[in-house]
């Protein structure tokens, strides 16, 4: 059932900052901003820290499960029952990423530059990358992944340089922002903006060895602390924090003000480029992951029939909210605060236990 | 006066037409008895097996499984060459007689003499311990050299044989081999089939009575293009040959380019009637021994009538049928052939093909041109770079004109979008209707300036600049910018130094238009990620077609996407696993060590 691939640690690091990293350009900084005000960047930092630290204690309870994945680990603690559970736990967050995101990439999109189509032709472009890596399966996509996700660098680190004459550095202060409740108290349940590192936690089957797994961890997590800290910072050096508040396409907006002479301005079309492959990468990764994980799940031999049958729910769901500020309001407000709670709750507490009956087995067989 | 009234007889009345036999192709009689057989066969077996057959001839397996299956393919070709193909009215006979006169009567029948105008059959008489002995030759004229056979065969079979020779050799085979036949390449064979290929390729067959053995003597003589420069991979700097459609004679342009004794050339048959001979060229300490055994599994497993050229054995072997991108390389440049097979790659020549196969093929070989390494590595870079932006203006250039002229005008700066509008104006097409227009005119113009005959070629050129350039603008048509995307893209297409991937981006080019114009940049995005995904997944013999950058291997970027100097391509590709790595030691310029000399001597 399962598939016999194996991937290098820079394809996981790809993966896992795609799917870390892409809502950068989506709302976060607006989102960091207004809970921390000018001190969004800080926040950053601190939830990358937390995350990081609760990544530490995770990496220490997996070293007696080298290669096997949250599925396994719940096969192994509690049977085909606690396994379920765990799966249709794993499915469901995976299945809401994928719907909202999908929803938020294709509004965007839609606000961008096709506002008179119907967003569900917009949808229809991302859900035909979704199928077709369904279909093709993991191993092309980490290892396209590891070609796009250097490129998508490169375009963000011109993106960060070309904004440069703009940035005011005065805009920064207070440096504290909101206040040091508002950052370090209020950023604990934000650490549900890397629940992504989940991710982590189902491809240990195909990277092998705990050191890869660790490596790849600190890795992503340090790439995507950088990402997210320099757009937020960058976001908020450019506009000033009143007007930070207002945009709904923060990295689109600032990309607009680039100018550089008579002839090379309003570039910002180029960037759809860009962001419509970060969109890819990751709606395609969680809708992969979905189907996997349910085949996992429920021990099926084929995943290809299931393909299909995904795609179609999730546009059917992705098409629930009636709105673009109720699939925010969802997807900031609720899943953002939560999610933490499924990625760092739920696997630490499956590996304490998994750990203790590996201790109370392993003596019993010596 | 009578014929008129007939005339207007026939006009007014009906009359019966004369009976006249027409031809109509008739079924023979033996046709659709095979896939009946087939069929039988096939009923007798279990569903099990049919499915295994089915994921078989879809899937190609690894080499390793392959050997699972290596004895059933043995057995097979025992059947196979016992079930060889004869007439229906010729009961196939498998042991040669000692009889000469059977042996003639056989031969007869089997080449359908003297229906078959070309066979020529030569009765003559040696002498065998002072005793006439009969004996005949059998050759196809056209294909042989009579000069050898004059010489080497014929003169001193009737002409030496007569001599007192001191030998006590009882059997007459033996007597004719050893004695009698000075001709370097003969087969001694008690097979009738093994003198029937002989014969088939150019060879002339010999039959001596009281022997059961026959000759068969390689003599091919017919005629054959020479070796000329290559026509599609024209290089300023490097060789200048190309091959031609005799296999030898393009396995010795290898050869003579190598000259290592390591070098593998095996040969194989494909084609159940045409035998079509193939050379399989490696170099055995180099290339990866499963990759050979791969390749060997899919040649020697092909099963068909005929193959005419290398061209159908690359669509046979090739992992992926309905993948665009070509999986394999087909060059008519020796030299490109003995670099492949240094990195460890393996080649397959054809006999009757001027295109010899390379394989396994990535991305990167495809853009690269065998003129890369003869030049000095700046210069290769440069060119490097210039054909990927040829391959990015072929296959993307007019689906981003039509993407930001119909959805991004805004990144168009403001003098250059209102030059656009004003030369837009009269013209009453969208874009994409007017790209349309233009591309088809283009490929229509391309594929015209193949085909049209050499004398009139110069004609195509007028139509073609008339049609795409004054004609068109001056018809409101289109517009002026518009000739200038199609004329970059067409110039972007002919820098791409592999004609099929430019083939392959001919079509993608259509449907980034398409994208383009249905959904601008996210359409062409979309087709960027569908395309990157289905070339990442794609295969050639096993390596990642992506490779070295999709998976990453070692030195990928410096040795495959730009080229280093020559003295630092140390390595060969990772990606093909070569049994030996490393191509020269890390310092290959000895003389530029203080101790050079000493290391010399030594």
């Amino acid at each position: 059932m399962q598939e016999k691939i194996k991937f290098g640690s820079w394809e996981a690091i790809c993966l896992l900052v795609a799917m870390m990293g892409t809502k950068v350009i989506l709302n976060y900084p607006r989102v960091a901003a207004e809970l921390a005000g000018t001190a969004g960047w800080i926040q950053t930092l601190y939830i990358v820290l937390l995350a990081t630290v609760a990544f530490f204690f995770i990496a220490k309870l997996y070293s007696r499960f080298e290669g096997k994945d949250l599925i396994d680990i719940s096969q192994y603690l509690g049977g085909s029952i606690l396994r379920i559970i765990i799966g249709v736990f794993v499915i469901a967050f995976l299945l809401f990423i994928t719907v909202s995101l999908l929803r938020l990439f294709g509004e965007q999109m839609k606000t961008l530059a096709y506002v008179a189509s119907p967003i569900s032709y917009i949808l229809v472009f991302f859900l035909a990358g979704m199928i077709v890596v369904g279909y093709f399966g993991l191993e092309p996509l980490v290892r396209f992944m590891a070609i796009l996700v250097p490129v998508s660098i490169g375009a963000f680190l011109i993106y960060l340089v070309l904004l440069a004459p703009f940035y005011r550095a005065g805009n920064l202060f207070p440096a504290f922002g909101n206040g040091l409740d508002k950052i370090f108290i209020a950023g604990i349940p934000r650490i549900s903006e890397v629940s992504e590192l989940l991710f982590l936690f189902l491809i240990p089957p195909f990277i092998g060895s705990q050191k890869n797994f660790k490596s790849v961890g600190y890795i992503s997590l340090g790439m995507t602390a950088f990402f997210l800290t320099s757009l937020t910072m960058a976001y908020i050096c450019v506009v000033p924090y009143p007007a930070a508040l207002e945009s709904s396409l923060p990295a689109y907006d600032i990309g607009r003000i680039i100018n550089y002479g008579r002839f090379f301005q309003r570039i910002e079309p180029l960037f759809i480029i860009t962001w419509a492959t970060m969109a890819f990468m990751y709606l395609s990764a969680a809708f992969y992951f979905t189907i996997y994980t349910f085949q996992k799940t429920f021990k099926l031999e084929h995943r290809q029939p299931l393909v299909l049958a995904f795609a179609v729910l999730t546009m059917t769901i992705c098409l629930l909210p009636r709105s673009l500020m109720e699939n925010i309001d969802l997807l900031v407000n609720n899943f953002r605060f939560y999610s933490g709670l499924m990625t760092f709750g739920v696997t630490i507490l499956l590996l304490l236990a998994a750990n203790m009956k590996k201790r109370r087995a392993e003596p019993r067989k010596c | 006066m009578v014929n008129y009234i007939k005339n207007l007889k026939s006009l007014i009345f009906f009359e019966e037409p004369e009976k006249i036999e027409e031809f109509i192709l008739k079924e023979s009689n033996d046709e659709g008895k095979a896939e009946i057989k087939e069929a039988q066969k096939d009923s007798d077996r279990t569903p099990e097996l049919k499915k295994r057959d089915r994921s078989i001839i879809k899937k190609p397996m690894s080499a390793a499984s392959g050997n699972d299956s290596g004895e059933e393919q043995g057995e097979n070709k025992e059947k196979d060459s016992n079930n060889k193909h004869q007439p229906s009215a010729v009961k196939p006979r498998e042991n040669i007689s000692t009889s000469v006169e059977e042996n003639l009567r056989y031969m007869k029948d089997i080449f359908t003499v003297p229906d078959n105008g070309d066979i020529v059959i030569r009765e003559f008489e040696i002498t065998f311990k002072g005793k006439p002995v009969k004996a005949f030759i059998i050759l196809i004229d056209g294909m042989t050299d009579r000069t050898v056979i004059n010489s080497n065969i014929l003169h001193p079979l009737m002409i030496l044989s007569d001599k007192d020779f001191k030998t006590g050799e009882d059997d007459i085979g033996e007597f004719v081999k050893s004695r009698l036949l000075p001709h370097n390449q003969m087969k001694v064979t008690e097979k009738y089939q093994e003198v029937i290929d002989e014969i088939n390729f150019g060879g002339c067959g010999l039959f001596v009575d009281g022997s059961k053995v026959a000759f068969a003597a390689d003599v091919k003589g017919w005629l054959a293009r020479g070796i000329e420069r290559p026509n599609t991979e024209l290089v300023l700097r490097g060789p200048q040959e190309g091959f031609n459609e005799i296999l030898r004679a393009n396995t010795a342009l290898v050869r003579k380019i190598l000259k290592d004794e390591d070098l593998i050339v095996e040969n194989a048959k494909v084609g159940k009637r045409s035998k079509t001979p193939c050379s399989i060229l490696y170099i055995k300490d180099i290339a990866n021994e499963s990759l050979v055994e791969e390749v060997k599994r899919r040649v020697n497993s092909i099963k068909l009538d005929y193959i005419i050229d290398s061209g159908h054995l690359e669509q046979l072997l090739e992992d992926d049928p309905y993948m665009l991108a070509p999986q394999i390389i087909a060059t008519e440049r020796p030299d490109r052939v003995a670099a492949a097979l240094t990195d460890g790659k393996i080649a397959i020549i054809m006999h009757g093909s001027p295109f010899a196969l390379v394989l396994p093929t990535t991305n990167n070989d495809l853009i690269h041109a065998a003129e890369d390494s003869y030049i000095r590595f700046p210069y290769a870079n440069l060119l490097r770079c210039v054909r990927i932006l040829g391959v990015f203006m072929s296959l993307l250039l007019p689906g981003l004109y039509v993407a930001i002229t119909n959805y991004h005008q805004e990144m168009i700066p403001t003098d250059l979008l209102l030059a656009i509008v004003s030369a837009r104006e009269k013209v009453p097409f969208p874009t994409v209707v007017e790209i349309l227009i233009m591309e088809v005119a283009f490929e229509l113009i391309r594929e015209a300036g193949i085909r049209i005959p050499g004398p009139i070629g110069p004609t195509l050129g007028i139509i073609g600049a008339l049609i795409l350039g004054q004609a068109a603008v001056a018809a409101n048509i289109v517009s002026p910018i518009l000739i200038i995307i199609v004329a970059v893209t067409g110039i972007g297409s002919f820098a791409i130094p592999n004609f099929s991937l430019a083939y392959a981006f001919r079509i993608l080019r259509f449907a980034y238009i398409l994208l383009g114009a249905s959904a601008g940049f996210l359409g062409i995005t979309t087709g960027l990620f569908l395309q990157g995904v289905w070339l990442t997944a794609a295969k050639s013999f096993g390596v990642p077609f992506m490779a070295p950058f999709a998976p990453k291997t070692s030195g990928g970027f410096s040795d495959e996407f730009l080229r280093p100097p020559f003295w630092k391509q140390e390595t060969r590709p990772d990606y093909v696993n070569p049994r030996d790595t490393r191509k020269q030691p890390k310092i290959s310029r000895v003389w530029t060590q203080n101790n050079s000399e000493g290391d010399a001597n030594e």
